[in-house]
């Protein structure tokens, strides 16, 4: 009994531990944009990621120093590729769902840096393997870095854009409200507590809901 | 109840000893269901310990939250000041550097579970705990500033280098941990090996009743010394500068206790905190350079506030163990010398497996 009541609170403590040791270092603004066809498929996920001012200030240095001035451009579009190239396996830290279902994605198209003010921002076009047929069904999407080093919202203004979406349908952007024992429980039911499979993150990302009528 | 105190306690320890993570880069699969399936009957005698670690825990998430709350506006206020200079501005953000000091130190860290650890096992006195503290955590600040300086205006090195230089200069204070965990180890073990000898000596001088009391002392100065030794081992070291007047502990005792000092302070302080060194860079890009270095100080400021209190806890905690425990001078002595040894070899530890991890772990910048 007394076993066991001190293994409850070690466990607890590592919880906790494991949790305040991963706050977020860099954090990134998203603005989304589904793209449809006629028929109401849903084709892909417009993207435009915009780095945090510090993190910003670090790369542009880095990129304005790194060569002669006529070559900017192309140190923009190597670190573009760089970043693609990372990313492409991780589909770009975004989750689709369709009922449960998870959604197949293609390598980005369309990609392009570039800095806007003082900051950097990474727009692209992230397609889904195969249309998707959305009506009554909804399709929920998450972006977010499974570890909680990068912290990933959707911009204050404009996070969604639901221009290119046919009538009737929605877009739904839930704020994510990680109670503590969700937490708790979702580092309990991490079964690599200590490994890099942590699911962190995603106790602090954001739902968004595509819903057709 | 006093061991779940100490438990709090130590508790940075435990979890340090996992490795940090990088950017993970592994396929993650599906919505994971996060059912309450998990929800076995807790036994009663749980639930004090429950609502204990659930306020730790609410108190944990929100550390987090304010220091993720004032990590972003200190960007946006670096920023504003970019684009207009003023006191308020600059008055601000020196503020926020401070909480964000704060609460930043609140999370756990390695030097936190060193310097508890250390505080736990050691016989230091609370100003000098104190002291300690505060230097190590005045020093992180300092030597951030020391390291940019020499970096980027020194030898011209890129904002980017400057950071990604800070896990190199992490990996020396880690070995500095190990080699403060092994000088304590050390010391724990000598100490004993002469706390039994002492045993000895005084199991002999109970032997020999016929002794008036007092000429044990003048008779034999190396019976008296025993017992001088196993009364202050736990009670006190000398802490000169505070003022009270306190046992001197022989010595050689002293000397490798500042050996020690030295070590623990520069185990924590010579890792500067990335927070201070990423405002130190970006300030300086931006051309703000010296209120950059007063924010980081701002900073530093606010750790060592966080910090000395944990490390006036840690103090308080060991001696409210000692006067629960209550146990008779010599016995004590034996124990605080096996308390010395299980820091040291932990802190040991910990010092070696941080390292290894950061070895493996240099991924610390995104992409």
């Amino acid at each position: 009994m007394r076993r066991y009541l001190k293994l409850n609170v070690f466990i607890i403590l590592l919880v906790t531990a494991k949790l305040a040791s991963a706050h977020p270092h860099v954090w990134i603004d998203l603005r989304i944009k589904p793209l449809m066809n006629e028929q109401g498929n849903l084709l892909g996920l417009e993207q435009a990621w915009r780095f945090d001012p510090f993190y910003s200030l670090v790369l542009i240095e880095e990129l304005d120093k790194g060569g002669p001035k006529v070559e900017l451009e192309e140190r923009y579009d190597q670190l573009s590729i760089e970043i693609v190239n990372n990313l492409n396996g991780v589909n770009f830290f975004t989750q689709g769902h369709i009922l449960k279902e998870v959604i197949q994605w293609e390598k980005v198209t369309d990609f392009t840096l570039i800095k806007v003010g003082q900051q950097l921002e990474l727009r692209f076009y992230l397609p889904l393997l195969n249309p998707l047929k959305i009506k009554e069904l909804p399709f929920t999407y998450r972006i977010y870095d499974p570890t909680y080093y990068i912290e990933m919202l959707h911009a204050t203004e404009e996070g969604t854009d639901s221009s290119a979406l046919n009538l009737g349908c929605k877009i739904k952007l839930e704020t994510p409200k990680p109670s503590f024992d969700l937490i708790q429980k979702a580092l309990a039911l991490d079964k690599d507590a200590t490994s890099n499979n942590s699911q962190l993150g995603r106790n602090f990302s954001e739902k968004v809901t595509l819903d057709c009528l | 109840m006093r061991k779940l105190i100490l438990l709090l306690l130590i508790y940075p320890t435990l979890l340090i000893a996992m490795p940090l993570q990088g950017l993970n880069v592994a396929e993650s699969n599906g919505e994971p269901v996060l059912q309450q399936e998990q929800q076995a009957a807790e036994p009663l005698a749980n639930k004090e310990l429950m609502t204990i670690s659930h306020q730790w825990q609410k108190f944990t998430f929100w550390v987090i939250h304010k220091q993720r709350e004032y990590h972003r506006s200190l960007s946006a206020k670096v920023e504003a000041l970019s684009q207009q200079q003023s006191f308020k501005n600059t008055g601000l953000l020196l503020l926020l550097s401070f909480l964000y000091g704060v609460f930043h130190a609140a999370g756990p860290g390695h030097g936190k579970a060193v310097l508890t650890t250390y505080l736990l096992t050691q016989p230091e006195k609370l100003c000098q705990g104190v002291q300690l503290s505060f230097l190590a955590a005045m020093l992180q600040g300092i030597t951030a500033i020391l390291l940019v300086t020499f970096l980027v205006h020194g030898l011209g090195w890129l904002a980017k280098e400057a950071l990604a230089s800070v896990a190199y200069i992490e990996m020396i204070s880690f070995l500095l941990v190990a080699l403060l965990g092994l000088l304590l180890a050390i010391r724990g073990i000598k100490q004993l090996i002469q706390t039994k000898k002492n045993l000895q000596l005084i199991a002999l001088s109970n032997n020999a009743r016929f002794f008036p009391l007092q000429n044990l002392k003048t008779k034999d100065p190396k019976q008296s010394l025993a017992l001088h030794v196993s009364s202050t081992v736990l009670g006190s070291s000398a802490c000169n500068s505070c003022g009270q007047v306190h046992h001197i502990a022989p010595d050689q005792l002293t000397g490798r206790n500042r050996l020690q000092n030295l070590s623990l302070v520069l185990s924590i302080g010579m890792r500067p905190c990335s927070g201070a060194v990423l405002v130190l860079v970006a300030t300086n890009l931006l051309g703000l350079w010296w209120i950059g270095v007063l924010a980081t100080l701002a900073m530093a400021l606010g750790t060592a506030l966080t910090v000395t209190t944990l490390a006036v806890l840690a103090v308080q905690a060991r001696l409210f163990a000692k006067r629960l425990l209550n146990i008779q001078t010599h016995a004590l002595g034996r124990l605080s010398a096996l308390f010395v040894f299980l820091g040291g070899s932990l802190i040991l530890l910990l010092g070696i497996s941080l390292f290894i991890g950061s070895l493996t772990n240099s991924n610390s910048m995104a992409f």
